[in-house]
């Protein structure tokens, strides 16, 4: 089985280990004896990066509504950067539930949510993820490697109205091209974003192919993400 | 996989293999898909892109050609269970 090779160039340098809180604390938990909560944290990106621990039987639309959002946002992203858009008229009224989420072919992942607001162009948000999940491929193997860069090449040219629907084309082979083939998964997270992004947006792709100009503020800020 | 690959697949003994590739190691040189067309085709930065589904008896032979041919040693066949 695939198997990184890296060089050990310092086995005296600090290790680094990467672990959940929430599965940490409901570990520490179930130590004690005590039941499994039935709450969830979840982060929501937007303006501000907001983290809420709500009931599991809690709506997406009411974690919104929680967290002051008054106009209805048109898509969410579930499940991180890497994760999946959603339109919000699909998503709205389903719980935060992991089951629930799998059953409707969603996932929380990490619990990381991003509402993309009415008039905020999804786009180029994608573009912008695309290259953010490139950037931070570790370089181990050719379909990350190439493919990735690939992959935020053309959702630049989407989002800049330089693309057509040639591009868009050759964005899906690439896809299919990536997909399932990496060492690890990552390439799987962006090709699982772009896929999601290209039905959800399908709407506002056509006019970005079609040379018209995009009317949506394009500025959205995603911690971590500009490069 | 085309039409007729499958009518063939589905005529032919199944060997229990797999062709696998180790992306980790695989640069990309290209010696599996000269050595075995038909099996191994090259995505467009020239790394393998190789069969996921189990290896038909006509096709054993290359899979091993590939195998041996690869510099890197990035190919094996893998024994399904």
């Amino acid at each position: 089985m695939p198997f990184p090779r890296r060089n050990v160039t310092d086995p005296w340098a600090p290790q680094t280990i990467v672990q959940n809180v929430e599965t940490l604390a409901r570990l520490a938990l179930l130590a004690r004896g005590l039941p499994n909560p039935s709450t969830r944290l979840l982060t929501v990106l937007g303006a501000h990066r907001m983290v809420v621990e709500v009931a599991q039987s809690t709506t997406i639309e009411q974690v919104l509504i929680g967290l002051g959002w008054k106009v209805a946002p048109q898509a969410v992203l579930l499940g991180g950067y890497a994760g999946i858009w959603a339109k919000w008229d699909d998503v709205a009224s389903l719980e935060v539930n992991e089951k629930k989420m799998r059953a409707a072919k969603l996932t929380l992942g990490a619990g990381v949510m991003v509402p993309l607001a009415e008039d905020a162009c999804g786009v180029r948000v994608t573009a912008d993820l695309v290259s953010y999940l490139a950037s931070m491929s570790a370089r181990q193997c050719g379909p990350c490697l190439f493919g990735l860069p690939a992959l935020a090449e053309h959702w630049a040219g989407l989002a800049d109205e330089d693309g057509d629907r040639r591009t868009m084309d050759r964005l899906r082979a690439d896809i299919s091209a990536i997909e399932g083939r990496g060492a690890c998964r990552h390439p799987d997270g962006a090709t699982r974003l772009s896929t999601s992004a290209l039905q959800t947006f399908s709407a506002h792709l056509g006019a970005h192919v079609s040379g018209m100009r995009c009317r949506h503020r394009t500025h959205v800020t995603l911690p971590g993400t500009s490069l | 996989m085309s039409a007729l690959q499958r009518i063939r697949a589905a005529r032919e003994r199944l060997t229990g293999q797999k062709l696998r590739v180790d992306p980790l190691v695989c640069e990309g040189i290209g010696q599996c898909a000269m050595t075995a067309s038909r099996l191994v085709q090259l995505d467009r930065w020239g790394y393998p892109i190789v069969p996921t589904e189990e290896l038909g008896a006509s096709d054993l032979g290359p899979a091993q050609r590939a195998v041996n041919s690869c510099p890197k040693r990035a190919l094996w066949l893998e024994e399904l269970d």
